[in-house]
């Protein structure tokens, strides 16, 4: 499978939803586990399955990696807010049970920075993990996370700020 | 915080790039592909959607009926889909409560309220309520089950039209700048967006008596340069019933609202349809009816030109990628109506031709192959 999404608009253009799923969705499914979803695979399926529903009335079918790309930031986004509010409604939740994905990943080098990355604020995380993980440009960035260019370049450094302020406490 | 210096930034970046490769494993299931087809065999149809949307507005109507009659205040807004109960205690909104606006009743001031609220843990509500000293009613309204997706920038929109009065509540996600609100007359409003103190939701209400123009189509704009995330057609989103009296077939036709064209044609539009009455190849003429509704663009071939009506969010017709259909589209507006029409020459029309609609900010609104049409 093809890994990022990077394929020229051509090719794009000619691909059957069928190729869009095995060219991408490993690649959607790495993009919500480095967000932070708690089932990044059920991310990334719910993902292909609205762009299945939309794929008619898609402003450009051509837009399709970037529409995949947008729906699972946003998805994840919004299931974190969701699992914060149900641990809110729920005096007796159990504490935060690490997902086998991130048990794989604390055991890899850089644990404790992916650890310190999951600290921040979703935004900074989104756009840390856009810029330095998928190399995604300022424009595909912007469109991903639903602002605009100026305020992506705001989030990245302020990520960065945050990023190394975490790491300082943890040394 | 002192600024980062550029060794240590590199430095981070550069760990950044490293740590990317914890995730190279990522686990995929093996049938993969399978379940997606599952998925969709058991995911709701568009039109399942539009049925589901359709049965809360009749709650909502009736909800509204009900109100008006114990409040005694004459018609007014609907309630939203359930019981909004509690939904501006402390324990429960996520944001402090927005005044919509006011209204006098029987010698009493009204307010109109709206919250985001999560009574349940099971995300955010829209909720709203008329207070009085001696009455007051409230109700909430779930999010819009596609939020999420980037096409949809209008994450909560309730309506109820009660003897004639449209009442409107919505939020919006935090890309929007501005939202017109449309009517059937042919004038615009800007909504008045208000923080609703969770995630950017910015929201508004819309209120018009009987005697004023209906609501019928929301633009929402993320940008002063017309880039357009979001349109809902209202007729489209809530049913017909939601303009009383307008029927569709082009039966509603009023004589004020034409444009005419210097080579004759003309096009006759009502709020849900436009009829386009051109020149045929015999000499004689031919009418042409197009519905409204549910799109933003309606065309009709006529010899040899192409007529397009649009809404007002579509500033502009082009050819796919050679522009031969570039350039300012010049449009004028059909009567008291929001629809506006042009004519563009459609001799080199190829049917392998494909037209985009556009925004004011060059985005594409919409994109229909010449085939379809001719």
């Amino acid at each position: 499978m093809a890994d990022d999404g990077a394929v020229s608009p051509e090719v794009e253009q000619v691909l059957t939803y069928e190729q869009l799923f095995r060219c991408h969705f490993r690649s959607m499914v790495r993009l919500a586990a480095m967000l932070g979803a708690d089932d990044p695979e059920d991310v990334a399926q719910e993902a292909f399955v609205r762009l299945h529903g939309r794929a008619r009335t898609m402003r450009d079918p051509r837009a399709a990696i970037g529409y995949l790309r947008t729906t699972v930031v946003n998805l994840t986004r919004s299931r974190q807010r969701h699992l914060s509010v149900v641990r809110r409604h729920r005096e007796d939740a159990p504490p935060d049970v690490a997902s086998a994905e991130h048990d794989a990943v604390r055991r890899e080098a850089g644990r404790d920075l992916v650890a310190a990355l999951g600290r921040l604020s979703e935004r900074h995380r989104e756009a840390l993990v856009l810029r330095y993980w998928l190399d995604l440009s300022e424009a595909e960035m912007a469109d991903a996370m639903g602002v605009s260019r100026g305020t992506v370049k705001s989030h990245v450094s302020r990520g960065l700020d945050a990023l190394a302020a975490l790491m300082e406490e943890h040394r | 915080m002192s600024p980062m210096s550029r060794e240590r930034i590199e430095q981070l970046e550069g760990d950044l790039r490293t740590a990317r490769s914890s995730f190279d494993d990522v686990h995929v299931s093996p049938d993969a592909w399978q379940q997606n087809q599952r998925r969709l065999v058991v995911a709701p149809s568009p039109r399942g959607r539009v049925l589901g949307i359709a049965a809360v507005l009749v709650a909502v109507i009736l909800a509204g009926a009900v109100v008006a009659s114990l409040t005694d205040d004459g018609p007014r807004r609907g309630a939203p889909a359930s019981s909004g109960e509690d939904a501006f205690s402390d324990a429960a909104v996520l944001g402090p409560p927005v005044e919509l606006g006011r209204r006098m009743v029987d010698g009493e001031t009204v307010v109109h309220e709206a919250v985001l609220s999560d009574l349940t843990g099971d995300g955010p509500m829209l909720c709203d309520r008329e207070m009085a000293v001696s009455s007051g009613s409230e109700g909430c309204a779930d999010r819009d089950p596609e939020a999420d997706d980037p096409a949809v920038a209008v994450d909560w929109l309730t309506g109820s039209q009660v003897d004639g009065a449209h009442s409107l509540v919505g939020g919006v996600d935090g890309r929007v700048l501005k939202v017109q609100v449309w009517m059937d007359n042919g004038d615009m409003t800007l909504a008045d967006l208000k923080p609703g103190g969770w995630e950017g939701t910015q929201l508004f209400g819309v209120s018009v008596p009987a005697d004023g123009p209906a609501p019928q189509r929301l633009v929402a704009y993320a940008d002063a340069s017309g880039d357009v995330l979001q349109s809902v057609d209202l007729v489209d989103r809530f049913g017909v019933d939601w303009l009383p009296g307008v029927d569709g077939g082009c039966r509603d036709l009023q004589p004020a609202t034409t444009v005419r064209f210097s080579d004759g044609t003309t096009v006759h539009a009502s709020s849900v349809d436009a009829e386009v009455t051109f020149r045929g190849p015999g000499g004689g003429t031919r009418s042409v009816c197009r519905t409204m509704t549910g799109t933003p663009v309606a065309l009709v071939r006529a010899g040899d030109a192409l007529v397009v009506v649009a809404s007002p969010e579509v500033a502009d017709v082009r050819l796919d990628d050679d522009g031969r259909a570039g350039g300012s589209t010049a449009w004028r507006r059909i009567g008291s109506t929001m629809w506006r029409a042009t004519v563009l020459p459609a001799q080199e029309l190829r049917s392998d031709d494909v037209l985009e609609f556009l925004d004011a900010s060059g985005a594409v609104l919409q994109i229909l192959p010449v085939k379809w049409i001719i």
